[in-house]
């Protein structure tokens, strides 16, 4: 499966991105955003699934503004 | 950079397709190579070519202000180009290379309707991906204003 992930980044003025992944967004994990370290807080499903892709919509935070990026 | 079917099933653009079909397809377009800070197409030109990002990293940029707006950035498998594709009018965004270098496969209008004419059914599933991209783009426009601020545009 292809997943055609929409990642956009809440509280800031910072831009989102769309790329296509092999392995589905899940929240919790770490994502980099624009050289800027960011965790999925809500994945939906933007359009229903068709052949062999996926549609998903990730919202992030960024973890750098919390100083957590050197974890 | 080769073009193999494998590299394009994972191109929404392109999907449906078989692998005979990606290969007739590949060779009808052509591998452009840019790096950071090149402009791939210019806000308001008039130039029709489709694009298909392989490689690396582009981002869209709109001029229409006074002050220039890195709207979105677009990854392996994402297109664009398609509105000029569909209506011939002036590109709508600046497409600028982001990443130290970015492989596009990349296909004139003239060359794309031709073979779109010869091999009707890549025609029709590809205007079919175009539109469902169009859909994709137009939910996500609709979610990010519904963010309390800063969630990208498309």
């Amino acid at each position: 499966m292809i997943y055609k992930v929409s990642y956009v980044i809440v509280g800031g003025q910072h831009r989102g991105m769309v790329i296509n992944q092999e392995e589905a967004p899940q929240v919790g994990h770490r994502v980099e955003l624009d050289e800027q370290l960011c965790e999925i807080i809500e994945v939906q499903e933007l359009v229903p699934p068709m052949g062999d892709f996926a549609y998903l919509h990730a919202t992030c935070r960024l973890l750098e503004e919390e100083g957590i990026s050197n974890q | 950079m080769e073009i193999t079917p494998s590299i394009l099933h994972t191109a929404d653009l392109f999907a449906g397709l078989s692998d005979t079909q990606l290969t007739a397809l590949a060779a009808v377009g052509q591998v452009s190579v840019f790096h950071r800070g090149d402009i791939i197409l210019k806000e308001g030109e008039q130039s029709t070519a489709v694009y298909v990002v392989l490689k690396g990293q582009v981002e869209v940029v709109s001029e229409l202000t006074e002050n220039t707006t890195s709207l979105i950035i677009l990854g392996a498998g994402q297109s664009f180009g398609e509105m000029s594709l569909l209506d011939a009018g002036p590109r709508s965004a600046t497409i600028r290379c982001l990443s130290p270098e970015a492989s596009l496969l990349t296909f004139t209008r003239d060359d794309l309707l031709a073979f779109w004419d010869q091999e009707s059914r890549v025609g029709y599933r590809m205007l079919f991906n175009i539109a469902r991209d169009l859909a994709f783009k137009l939910r996500i426009r609709n979610l990010t204003n519904a963010l309390p601020r800063g969630g990208g545009d498309l």
